[in-house]
């Protein structure tokens, strides 16, 4: 038996450089022979920082979308009436429109940065930057007119209704972690079955104290580092109980902010 | 005249056999400082640790003879270099063709791509199995080849349980979709190399799974909701397309 290494990849690399070098020399020529008056490419820096190569109207008309199934999803939670479908649709549609406005007062502050203007392009990333991510997290967060709006509208068992809807859904999520985390951990040390089963129920059963978003995908591991020493013990015997606080003491510092 | 060309051609050959000297030395130089060595360095032990660490898996499981544990430590770093330098030396013959002699210190340095080295530790690991098949009685493998199958579902399992953890927080998927969901995924699509949390923490974005099998379990109006979302593909150790560099060839 024996490993096979393909070359082709390798002697196509070759001719590649010859390919790179060759633009090269043809590009030094074009920049020698440009004249001097040439005037710099234009750059629609929000299509390309905040929409990701998307158009105004795709992004628009994709949040128009969200915003019917985002009162949908509230609907579903705790049955909403007519009219507060309406104020809620209006709330989402307002976040919509405020984040446009913002993206139009960017758009102003950034529409003549030329791309060779380093500093430019550093202030034009400033402004650009908070738009991306709240795009990038969603429109309808805490702090947005339709959470506002959403507290002030539900009543009493609609709000237990939906607050127990999210509880659940985060729940599923920290379930979805734990189980990935167990799938990491098992590169550096593989389960058996009963093992793994119990380290799941273990971990699923510790209750974390805080876990700041940009935290969250640690979340499993968290979990799995909070799994008391007599537990892990009597589930995988001392000797695995001590490879596995070693596999995890990689995170240590990290995971001290969850706790 | 004569002695004119006789000492020229004496000159000459002295001179080829000088080059030829040089030429030897630099390429004795070359394969002292060989990146590809540092990159099989790298990929020995590397890989060499990932097979103790199933090897020690199989000690808890099945209990083998000193026999059997001598052979497996037998497929130590010796013995994964006996297996892939062979082929690194091909490249290297190929690359030196090509350069005119030279071997460039271009390709599988010790920072090569990702996938190369993850191609090579899939090809290795693939050896390894084989071998602990040989070693292992029937009722060991079938005992080994039982946990790594459930090893290899759970992994898959846990990606797709993410996977629609994303997709419901965007289209607030019912209990149904979302059991339905979970099992097609982790039953017909191999995830197991997804990296998961990315994608709930990136809330722009979604994982790549198949249209037919959406379509089969969203409605039109999710459908929608799910176009709007970049589909991007962020693997574990980002293998390229799981296309394999390194083929295993009996």
């Amino acid at each position: 038996m024996n490993v096979h290494l393909p070359t082709h990849d390798l002697t196509d690399r070759c001719s590649d450089y010859v390919a790179v070098l060759t633009l090269v020399m043809l590009g030094l020529g074009l920049a020698l022979n440009a004249p001097r008056t040439c005037t710099a490419q234009e750059v629609n820096w929000i299509e390309s920082w905040v929409f990701t190569g998307r158009s105004e109207d795709d992004v628009r008309k994709r949040l128009k979308e969200q915003v019917v199934l985002k009162v949908d999803q509230v609907d579903a939670a705790c049955s909403l009436s007519e009219a507060q479908k309406r104020k809620l649709t209006l709330a989402c549609k307002g976040d919509v429109d405020r984040f446009f406005r913002d993206i139009k007062s960017a758009r102003e502050k950034t529409s003549g940065v030329k791309p060779q203007n380093a500093n430019g392009i550093q202030e034009a990333w400033a402004e650009i930057r908070p738009l991306a991510t709240r795009l990038q997290e969603g429109l309808f967060n805490e702090g947005s007119l339709f959470s506002k709006v959403l507290a002030q509208t539900l009543d009493d068992r609609q709000a237990s209704e939906y607050s127990r809807t999210m509880r659940e859904q985060m729940e599923r999520r920290h379930r979805a972690l734990v189980l990935d985390a167990v799938a990491s951990l098992e590169e550096g040390l593989p389960l058996l079955q009963a093992e793994r089963d119990r380290l799941v129920e273990l971990a699923l059963s510790q209750e974390l104290k805080r876990f700041p978003g940009a935290m969250e995908s640690f979340v499993g591991f968290a979990k799995l580092h909070k799994i008391p020493e007599a537990d892990l013990k009597a589930t995988l015997g001392e000797e695995q109980a001590a490879k596995f606080k070693q596999l995890l003491g990689r995170y240590d510092k990290i995971l001290e902010t969850l706790r | 005249m004569c002695c004119w060309i006789a000492v020229q051609a004496a000159l000459s050959a002295s001179a080829q056999e000088e080059r030829k000297i040089v030429r030897a030395d630099v390429q004795e130089a070359n394969d002292d400082h060989d990146p590809q060595q540092h990159w099989l360095d790298a990929q020995c032990k590397s890989i060499e640790a990932r097979m103790r660490t199933e090897q020690a898996f199989i000690k808890r499981l099945c209990a083998p003879s000193e026999e059997q544990i001598e052979k497996m430590a037998a497929m130590n770093s010796e013995w994964i270099r006996q297996r892939l330098n062979p082929q690194v030396k091909a490249v290297g013959d190929v690359l030196a063709m090509a350069f005119g002699g030279r071997r460039p210190r271009v390709a599988l340095n010790a920072n090569a791509p990702a996938e190369r080295n993850a191609a090579a530790q899939k090809a290795m690991l693939t050896l390894h199995t084989s071998r602990l098949k040989e070693i292992l009685t029937a009722d060991q493998w079938a005992k080994y080849e039982s946990e790594i199958a459930s090893r290899a579902k759970f992994r898959n399992l846990a990606t797709a349980e993410c996977i629609v953890t994303v997709l419901d927080e965007k289209l607030a998927l019912n209990n149904q979709q979302r059991k339905a969901l979970v099992s097609v995924i982790s039953d017909t699509c191999d995830v197991s190399q997804v990296y998961a949390p990315f994608y709930l923490q990136n809330q722009g974005y979604l994982p790549q799974v198949p249209n037919n099998i959406l379509k089969d379990h969203l409605t039109p109006a999710q459908m929608l909701v799910i176009n709007g979302f970049q589909m991007v593909e962020v693997k574990r150790d980002s293998v390229a397309g799981g296309q394999p560099l390194l083929d295993l060839v009996e």
